[in-house]
């Protein structure tokens, strides 16, 4: 059985899929951002995510003064068959990713493609997009604060809504003739004057007085 | 080997299909355009996605 094998075959055999992935990781470093299928992104994006770990690691460590790792970029070198792009990995990007432990690509989706329905995405090294508008973006932080105060403004204007309604009953109520209605009234506006201070809860007694009185009239 | 005896009738077969019903996907708004879009994805009208654009004229 194949319980909790890791990763996606993407119906292709071994070989195929290794050559897949070695071509969108090359793509995805000569070009930074690249389109393709979800699938393909989150799989190239294990792919890519480790070369790229490699590259850093190496860099740092040549920062620090050690000679040059030629053996990392010969690993590296199997999946990056493009000399180009491989010394800019060692050099430019992987300066770039220095601070991050971690984490280089973003996948982005964006929906299905029309011809064949496939959910595509946006596979882009994260240090090569850092144009960030923050208008667009409805912080946490600024989230919260709106649903608190939306729920402070709905209940206030509950409380208000109330205050308006109850004593109008009350005064409606008042000149019918009928003692029970009457009793009905002056119970009501007693408690309604509570519920104006005190909110809600106090509503359910105020009803049921009202639907005592009826069935006593009736 | 077992086998049914009957086979089953078109009404059994649509009642059992009552139940097989398509769902609406979930939209949200574009914090950016307020164009409706999908929710996690980008957006189709503007191109941002988390404040940031996404699609251009690139790709």
């Amino acid at each position: 059985m194949r319980h909790n094998v890791e990763g996606r075959k993407l119906k292709r055999t071994a070989s195929h899929r290794r050559a897949l992935l070695r071509a969108l990781t090359v793509s995805l470093l000569r070009h930074k951002r690249i389109r393709t299928t979800e699938a393909k992104a989150k799989e190239a994006r294990r792919f890519a995510e480790a070369i790229i770990t490699r590259a850093k690691n190496a860099y740092l460590a040549e920062q620090a003064g050690s000679a040059t790792n030629i053996h990392a970029r010969r690993v590296v070198a199997r999946d990056i068959n493009d000399a180009a792009i491989l010394k800019e990995l060692f050099s430019e990007i992987a300066q770039k990713v220095a601070g991050r432990p971690g984490g280089y690509t973003r996948v982005v989706k964006l929906g299905q493609r029309i011809g064949d329905g496939a959910r595509v995405a946006i596979l882009e090294l994260v240090d090569y997009n850092t144009e960030r508008d923050e208008n667009a973006v409805r912080s946490r932080a600024k989230r919260m604060m709106s649903r608190a105060e939306r729920v402070a403004r709905s209940r206030a204007k509950q409380a208000e809504l109330e205050a308006k309604q109850t004593p109008a009953v009350a005064q409606e109520e008042a000149p019918a003739e009928e003692a029970v209605i009457e009793t009905t009234a002056a119970e009501t506006a007693p408690v309604a004057d509570a519920a104006t201070e005190e909110q809600p809860t106090t509503e359910a007694p105020a009803a049921e007085t009202a639907a005592d009185g009826d069935q006593a009239k009736g | 080997m077992p086998n049914p005896k009957r086979k089953h009738s078109k009404s059994r077969r649509d009642k059992r299909r009552t139940h097989y019903k398509a769902t609406a996907p979930a939209f949200g708004k574009c914090p950016n355009c307020g164009e409706t879009k999908l929710h996690h994805t980008a957006c189709n009208a503007c191109g941002y996605y988390n404040g940031r654009v996404i699609l251009n004229s690139t790709l």
